[in-house]
């Protein structure tokens, strides 16, 4: 930065001040490449026309293969589900088990549950995302609204890419609730209930029940455990010495808080930062001071400042999450 | 700064009016956004297809505004979409040369081609901050506005962006005698 830390004006922050003239330079020289384009209403119209187009069609379409199908069926048609309200899916390899069914296409309405069985399958989340669901997964629709989209990922294999606000998509499991922020990630549950979560872009939020929340950003893995809380997320690649650490302090070992934070390298500060917001009250402190070395206090703040004021350690906690991220492009 | 604030507050109004079917509504929106998702887009489109690619964002979110449960997430969402599309697109097309597509004449379209370069190898939580705050004009309380990030992650990111561009284009940082002192 340029300038001291007690002074008012910022040029780069709200353009008050001196102009920095690096700052000014580039300005000028890029000004030219700001976006000063209408609204293209024809375009919008053309997009919104198309869509009665094709979904009569598509109907005509469907509406005729169907009859083919009746037609050419010489045993009777199988149950298939019916509703108005659900996520289209397409297996890969064979047919999976949509209500018990066997398709190789169709919907899962709400309340439905697909088994992809030995084969794989392509779901589509709403109009927001799509999930690759791998052999052996069992999958419920406990909702689909504008307000919330919902599955329960009994076990098996889900990998998830969303484009849509935060917490729109959430994916319930037998031991944690995982909400989107806006990404792509993997889940593995397994037939225990136990499971891994590993997160490709943006984070994901991983709570339980009991309110205990630990966020993940990309580039990180976490474990759900069985009837417990998710574990600290910890960066892929971690040294062994922090693996095993978290893995002692998940199972309750008494010197785990210090051996993680023993542990902890710079790269680890996201494991750090949510092992803070886990340990109760009288320990929090000398995280956030582990922390403060991994990741120094935003904003020219203390750590006292941030014992003192929630919305503090907001900050700093999205300061360290955006050093993750750009330390993992 | 009192527009800026009253402008947050009549956001939600906005998006339900532009839900509702209101297109004047929804042209506000676009007036408001347009900058900031060309900012997003530009981060990874190359800048003659960028323009194009913020007119289908639009086209997609006019689309899917219905689906938006809670208007005050209208900011994230658009952009969200902004990212996808403008990632869909790189995957979809070749490259091609932006030299021939900034509007500057040459030498200087060299220089905004190689500015570009370096804004885009920046890490990906500085890119897009710095593309709004130097190619689309915004301040950082703008940027805090339209990005939903907190004014404290812009600040950082601003300042950050800058030094790592400054070494990227061997810019040799100058210290005034304010700091100095």
């Amino acid at each position: 930065m340029t300038r001291p830390p007690g002074d008012q004006h910022d040029y780069l922050w709200d353009k008050s001040g001196p102009a920095d003239p690096d700052v000014e330079r580039l300005e000028k020289l890029l000004a030219p490449l700001a976006h000063d384009a209408p609204l293209d209403e024809l375009r919008l119209y053309r997009r919104r026309r198309r869509w009665p187009w094709l979904v009569i069609g598509g109907g005509l379409v469907a509406a005729a293969a169907a009859l083919l199908v009746w037609w050419r069926q010489p045993e009777p048609p199988q149950v298939v589900a019916r509703c108005t309200n659900g996520f289209a899916f397409t297996a890969r390899g064979g047919t999976v088990a949509n209500a018990g069914a066997a398709m190789a296409t169709g919907v899962l309405c709400v309340g439905g549950v697909l088994d992809t069985g030995a084969h794989e399958a392509d779901l589509k989340i709403a109009n927001i995302g799509a999930a690759e669901l791998g052999a052996g997964t069992r999958v419920r629709l406990d909702q689909t609204t504008a307000e919330r989209h919902q599955l329960y990922l009994e076990r098996g294999r889900m990998h998830a890419r969303v484009d849509a606000p935060p917490r729109l998509f959430a994916v319930a499991t037998p031991s944690a609730h995982v909400t989107d922020l806006g990404c792509e990630y993997t889940l593995d549950i397994a037939a225990s209930g136990a499971g891994t979560i590993a997160v490709q872009s943006g984070k994901v939020e991983l709570a339980t029940s009991s309110g205990a929340i630990v966020v993940a950003p990309k580039g990180t893995h976490a474990h759900l455990l069985a009837g417990r809380r998710p574990s600290l997320p910890v960066v892929d690649g971690a040294s062994a010495v922090l693996v095993a650490a978290v893995e002692e302090y998940e199972h309750g070992a008494h010197d785990g808080i210090d051996r993680v934070l023993s542990s902890a390298e710079e790269r680890d500060a996201v494991t750090v930062a949510n092992l803070a917001q886990l340990v109760p009250a009288s320990e929090r402190r000398r995280v956030l001071d582990r922390l403060a070395q991994l990741v120094p206090v935003p904003q020219e703040l203390t750590v006292d400042d941030v014992v003192g004021e929630p919305a503090f350690w907001e900050m700093w906690f999205d300061e360290v999450i955006l050093q993750h991220l750009a330390r993992n492009p | 700064m009192l527009a800026y604030i009253a402008g947050v507050d009549e956001l939600p109004a906005v998006v339900s009016r532009a839900r509702r079917g209101d297109r004047a509504a929804f042209a506000e929106l676009y007036r408001r956004f347009h900058r900031a998702v060309h900012g997003v887009v530009l981060a990874r489109v190359t800048y003659g297809d960028a323009a194009d690619v913020v007119q289908d964002v639009f086209a997609i979110a006019l689309e899917r505004l219905p689906q938006l449960g809670e208007p005050a997430a209208f900011p994230g969402w658009l952009l969200a979409i902004a990212r996808n599309r403008a990632i869909d697109h790189v995957r979809a097309k070749r490259p091609t040369d932006e030299l021939a597509e900034v509007p500057v004449e040459a030498p200087r379209s060299a220089e905004v081609a190689q500015v570009l370069v370096a804004l885009r190898g920046l890490p990906e939580a500085y890119q897009e901050t710095m593309i709004l705050r130097l190619v689309e004009g915004m301040s950082g309380p703008e940027i805090a506005e339209q990005t939903g990030l907190s004014p404290g992650s812009v600040r950082v990111n601003l300042h950050r962006g800058m030094k790592l561009l400054r070494a990227a284009l061997g810019i040799t940082e100058v210290v005034d005698d304010q700091t100095a002192g």
